[in-house]
């Protein structure tokens, strides 16, 4: 053989495995091998949703598409009703991949090397349609940008004269987050737990910690410059809704106990965070979100305290932008928050604002102030200068438009 | 370093000569009032209840002469607002309804640290710091600044929210920029067809003239098979404009050679009166959509004929067309613009007529350029709304009966 001829074998090799998979064929219409189907019936349609996990995904598609940050979403909808629906998969992703684009991206690029169309046929095959007619039942694939941990989506089907929106929370396996397992009614004996009213909400949360500390309690880090209320399942959602990602936490003997980092296809979105204390425990939650057009991360730390307003847990929280240029794992030295945390506290309000999950918000003093000319440092010595003050989120469960969002001053003028 | 450079002094010479030699990193920060400078004269002003919003968009030139800084190089487009504020109570800016993914002042200094003195860098943070919008407005104050969005060609369109305790208002702005001209300000829309040209129809005519009109684009020739004109728009110009550049589509520059491509095809001779374009948010594979105005008149409304593409390829576009792989499923494609439209509130009602020859994956049609497509043969025809349209209230025209 020579090697010329060895070359394009090496080269056409991944196609030729692609247009013949191991695997049987599949149809579109049957859902991924495994037992995480969420169905959610509304009127006359029913709407059922599965998320391949990477590994499911090479089986049902003979080629890891998690690699090429393209996570399969299984639909089925049912329609019992009278008349022809629209189903829109943009509603999941709004820059979902085409079938076509799915099997391009699988073909590994190969300039010179013209499109299987073995491969785009399967794909197609097994892709979702938009049009769903009275009595059909139809299901298939749409090709989504990845979401590790729990993927949060929705579902949009309108006909001529009704429209049905629902949001699905489908856990993804492949990341270890254990948090589903925290016992959140155990954090706090009962008798510490306070309901508080609105005035005490405020001064109780004035006089927490200013910041964060490292393990021994010693050094202080970054101000614990937010504060949410909101019960357990919808402070998750409303982050969730807002595209903030679950992570992992590097840290040992906790609540959040964490298994080795499992990541499929490296995702950077999910690189495991450092833990830092407050009431002399590591973050209950650690959150991420990442922005699509340059490597860089907003990071959220989370801790119940003992309070309750009407009813609902209160928590406090650090947010962090970081601004630094593209850092790699070794060089953590290079990540760079942005010192002015103030403007990143507002971004959250209005973040929370825009995914409908804001209620009402109002601020507390607490942090201590630190103008632009006499920073202080955090923990990792990086700046960060602020008016002192910490929002306060009270989430919604309802979906709630940016003209509905109250102005709280805790019974002060303001 | 301290330590390598007493063992070695001639790398610590070495280090000041590059230093000194190079220059750049004693460079001074030197940035002008922005008050004082021109492009705000080209300001667009709106209103609603007591919030006054201007807002003004300065040219990569202008925005090198004021702050020294290349900003646009690295994909960032300065807006400029100004919000008086005449309510009784204080109001918000809500920077994420500008972009969502906005840069934050510290965050734009932290990109330009490099080649400053430290009074320089030092200069430069705080005027970046000091030169951003605040977010809030007291009652009866104006304020101004900037805010650092991502880079868009040509007219910048964006939506400004103002909100107070259980209230907003919210604007809309497009502002046209200095230096770029769109390709369709190349063409006179008032000579295409004279009044014996126009085929006047009421909805019903439209569909059933549709089913039967202007399949598919041409080459220069006209002779030989383009792409299949699967998409129809009924708008006045201004609102299609507008309903494009809400959903993110993006002008093309009059010449550029982003639209090699676009420009073989040929509907009633001529190339297509406008392109526009929209990149993926993590890559720059991008769907296009060339418009033609057709002979046809819902009424008084004109009627334009498109076809949108999607290039999966993401080359280098300055290259030959020949390296474009097109997604040959080009419904997916008209269905994308169809939920643009739907989701940016742009959409009144819509409906399907057929009018394409029907084709599939496994025995497509090729274009001259030997591009295969496939299609279930149906057109998505679009009525522009004047006015947003929550998306629940779009109308759905039950047109299917008529087709196979």
């Amino acid at each position: 053989m020579t090697s010329r001829a060895a070359l394009l074998l090496v080269l056409l090799l991944p196609a030729l495995v692609l247009a013949e998979p191991a695997m049987a064929p599949r149809q579109g219409d049957e859902p991924p091998p495994n037992d995480r189907l969420h169905t959610k019936t509304e009127g006359a349609i029913s709407v059922t949703t599965a998320v391949p996990s990477a590994d499911e995904t090479y089986e049902i598609f003979g080629a890891r598409l998690y690699r090429r940050n393209i996570q399969p979403v299984w639909v089925q909808i049912e329609n019992l009703g009278n008349e022809s629906l629209w189903f829109l998969p943009a509603s999941l992703d709004y820059a979902y991949f085409t079938p076509i684009e799915t099997s391009y991206r699988l073909q590994n690029r190969i300039p010179l090397l013209d499109l299987d169309p073995d491969v785009n046929r399967e794909v197609f095959r097994r892709s979702m349609g938009i049009r769903v007619q009275p009595g059909e039942s139809r299901s298939g694939y749409v090709f989504t940008r990845i979401d590790q941990g729990t993927k949060s989506f929705n579902v949009d089907v309108i006909g001529a004269s009704e429209h049905f929106m629902m949001s699905f929370f489908v856990p993804v396996p492949g990341l270890k987050l254990d948090h589903y397992k925290v016992d959140w009614e155990a954090l706090y004996p009962p008798e510490d737990v306070r309901e508080v009213s609105l005035e005490e909400l405020h001064a109780e949360l004035a006089a927490m910690p200013c910041c964060v500390t490292d393990k021994k309690g010693k050094n202080k880090g970054d101000p614990l410059n937010i504060a949410v209320v909101g019960e357990v399942q919808d402070t998750y959602y409303a982050f969730m809704r807002s595209g903030w990602d679950e992570t992992e936490t590097i840290y040992s003997g906790s609540l959040w106990q964490t298994a080795k980092s499992a990541l499929s296809g490296g995702e950077y979105r999910y690189s495991p965070v450092s833990a830092l204390f407050v009431f002399g425990r590591p973050q209950d939650a650690a959150l991420q979100k990442a922005r699509t057009s340059i490597h860089e991360r907003n990071h959220l730390r989370l801790w119940m305290t003992s309070l309750r307003y009407e009813g609902k847990p209160v928590w406090i929280g650090q947010i962090s932008r970081d601004i630094g240029v593209r850092f790699t794992k070794k060089t953590i030295t290079t990540h760079k928050i942005d010192p002015d945390v103030d403007e990143t506290r507002e971004y959250l309000l209005e973040d929370l604002a825009y995914s409908q999950s804001l209620k009402a918000f109002g601020y507390v003093p607490g942090v201590g102030e630190a103008p632009f000319d006499e920073p202080r440092g955090n923990l990792t010595g990086d700046p960060y200068f602020t008016d002192g003050l910490r929002i306060v989120l009270f989430l919604s469960s309802e979906p709630t438009d940016i003209s509905e969002i109250e102005r709280v001053y805790f019974g002060m003028a303001p | 370093m301290r330590t390598g450079a007493t063992r070695i002094p001639g790398l610590g010479v070495l280090l000041v000569i590059l230093f000194v030699t190079s220059g750049c990193a004693t460079r001074p920060f030197e940035a002008r009032e922005i008050d004082k400078t021109s492009f705000i004269d080209r300001a667009v002003t709106q209103e609603q209840g007591g919030v006054r919003v201007s807002a003004a968009v300065p040219a990569a030139e202008e925005v090198i002469a004021f702050t020294g800084l290349d900003l646009y190089d690295k994909n960032i487009q300065p807006v400029w607002l100004e919000i008086k504020n005449d309510e009784p109570h204080p109001v918000r800016v809500a920077l994420f309804s500008i972009d969502d993914e906005y840069y934050s002042p510290m965050e734009v200094a932290w990109y330009y640290r490099k080649g400053y003195s430290r009074e320089g860098k030092a200069a430069m943070e705080r005027w970046l710091y000091e030169n951003g919008l605040p977010r809030v407005v007291p009652a009866g104050e104006t304020r101004s600044g900037l805010v650092f969005t991502h880079l868009a060609e040509g007219t910048k369109g964006f939506n400004v929210d103002v909100y107070a305790s259980k209230e907003s208002f919210n604007f809309t702005f497009f502002v046209p920029m200095p230096g770029f001209r769109p390709d369709y300000m190349d063409v006179q829309f008032a000579d295409l067809y004279q009044p014996d040209d126009l085929l006047v129809v009421d909805v019903e005519g439209l569909r059933e003239l549709l089913s039967d009109y202007g399949c598919c684009s041409r080459d220069a020739s006209g002779t030989a098979l383009g792409d299949p004109l699967n998409v129809a728009i009924v708008a006045k110009p201004a609102a299609l404009r507008r309903a494009l550049l809400r959903s993110q589509w993006q002008e093309t520059q009059s010449g550029s050679d982003e639209a090699t491509l676009a420009r073989q095809h040929h509907f009633d001779g001529r190339i297509p009166d406008g392109t526009y374009h929209k990149s993926r948010p993590d890559g720059s594979e991008r769907k296009e959509l060339r418009i033609w105005l057709s002979p046809i008149r819902l009424g008084e409304l004109p009627v334009w004929l498109a076809q949108a593409s999607y290039d999966i390829s993401a080359t280098n576009r300055s290259r030959s067309f020949k390296d474009y792989q097109i997604d040959p499923d080009v419904d997916d494609a008209r269905v994308f613009l169809l939920q643009s439209f739907w989701y940016s509130q742009s959409l009144a009602r819509f409906g399907l007529s057929g009018g394409i020859p029907a084709s599939t994956i496994d025995a497509p049609s090729q274009n001259f350029l030997g591009s295969n497509w496939f299609t279930d043969g149906k057109r998505i025809v679009m009525f522009v709304a004047e006015e947003p349209v929550a998306m629940d209230d779009t109308e759905i025209l039950v047109w299917e009966q008529y087709l196979d």
